[in-house]
């Protein structure tokens, strides 16, 4: 197994493409649409398909992703398979520390690629604006945007975002270096499996 | 149709203001100290039973049913000066979101239903570290501890909170409940982090902590 083949999240793609550059040239990269969280047993199956079907070339696997789904452990017990460490893709973007801070002070995270599914977000919820204003102060304090600065800020959305919240927004610039590191080191203790 | 259908009706439909201006009418006529025990209780085991068995309801109808249990009973509390519905007190119970865990919805619906069942709830927020809840629990004398987790990594973060309890002498006497998404999807994985029980929702958590309550109480009388 020398190959390794990064399976990522479309929500970094981006980000990804961006890394990719200067980075790993050499490794390939492969994307697996970021909506299949809304069907977490989707995002397994689908998940579960990508991976047999590198496995079987003979490729070792960085899968780069959180804890998006409860099979998740169960592809990381796979020989030739180890994932990024973070819970999900804004610990990933933020490093652990950040991540953990920002949360504690009521942070509801709002990333590039999602910033224009917004209602169609709340409305899976099934939320109108009443009560999702409602439902995101008793939870959150601000809407923080992870402005990883690869597209213009999309101010009037977010705008638009944080008055049916109710809440305020800030945008938060975000280098890639928590997501290089974290990927780096997948990499590297995917090298020591071999 | 009677009234718990009509407010039933309602929070299927997320429509909390419909909801309110439905308990106001009722009131009029009825009495407000009376919607706690005629109305709100029936609706909250009607709909504690339907969605236990369905997939169906959304988080607009959970939300909306935990808010207007709420807001009767500030209601109550501020109009006849009785915290909770006036039930007999249940005792003290802490709950929190397991450490590292930031998904505090779980938590906050719980907090509401059991508050509305007459326990003294003392609630830890986000990310409490395994001693923190056990602390605590010591400290106001409460019998049941209660943990939320929405994801795998951290539900197994309670497993820090089993073994503190057990590290003090204290098992039996200080129950651990879990709940949260993941347990639902997840099956074993309550008795994987140790915990004494859980339930499949919000709802059911009033249930789960008086059962549980019991049992602590038969361990310290050795009953």
């Amino acid at each position: 197994m020398n190959r390794a083949v990064l399976i990522c999240c479309s929500a970094f793609q981006g980000e990804m493409e961006s890394l990719r550059k200067n980075n790993w040239p050499d490794h390939e990269l492969k994307y697996l649409a970021s909506a299949l969280h809304l069907h977490p047993e989707r995002l397994a199956a689908t998940l579960q398909s990508a991976l047999e079907a590198e496995l079987e070339q003979g490729n070792r696997i960085v899968l780069i992703y959180g804890d998006c789904c409860v099979r998740m452990t169960d592809f990381e017990a796979m020989p030739g398979v180890v994932r990024t460490r973070g819970k999900n893709c804004c610990e990933l973007l933020l490093g652990a520390e950040e991540y953990r801070r920002l949360s504690r002070d009521g942070a509801f995270y709002v990333i590039p690629k999602w910033v224009c599914r917004w209602k169609r977000f709340f409305n899976g919820l099934g939320l109108n604006r009443d009560n999702a204003a409602s439902l995101m102060q008793d939870l959150h304090r601000t809407l923080v945007y992870l402005d990883t600065g690869l597209i213009p800020v999309p101010e009037n959305v977010l705008q638009e975002c944080a008055d049916f919240c109710g809440l305020p927004y800030e945008v938060r610039p975000v280098s890639l270096d928590a997501l290089h590191g974290a990927i780096e080191d997948a990499l590297q203790r995917s090298t020591l499996q071999q | 149709m009677d009234i718990q259908a009509l407010l039933i009706e309602r929070i299927h439909r997320g429509d909390r203001s419909g909801a309110h201006a439905l308990l106001d009418a009722w009131a009029a006529e009825y009495g407000y100290e009376h919607i706690p025990a005629e109305v709100l209780d029936p609706m909250l085991i009607q709909l504690g039973n339907e969605w236990s068995t369905s997939e169906t309801f959304t988080l607009a109808q959970m939300y909306v049913a935990a808010k207007v249990t709420e807001d009767v009973l500030d209601k109550v509390s501020h109009l006849f000066k009785v915290p909770g519905e006036g039930k007999p007190p249940k005792g003290p119970v802490v709950i929190g979101n397991s450490e590292d865990d930031f998904h505090a919805l779980g938590r906050h619906l719980v907090g509401t239903f059991l508050r509305a069942e007459g326990w003294d709830v003392h609630d830890l927020g986000n990310d409490v570290p395994a001693g923190r809840f056990v602390d605590m629990a010591q400290e106001v004398g409460a019998r049941v501890i209660g943990v939320s987790a929405m994801m795998l990594t951290t539900a197994l973060h309670i497993k820090k909170v089993r073994e503190e309890i057990d590290r003090r002498g204290l098992t039996g006497l200080i129950q651990l409940a879990v709940g949260g998404s993941v347990f639902n999807v997840c099956p074993g994985l309550a008795e994987e982090v140790g915990a004494d029980g859980t339930v499949a929702n919000a709802l059911k958590a009033a249930e789960l902590f008086v059962r549980l309550g019991e049992q602590s109480v038969r361990k310290e009388t050795g009953a």
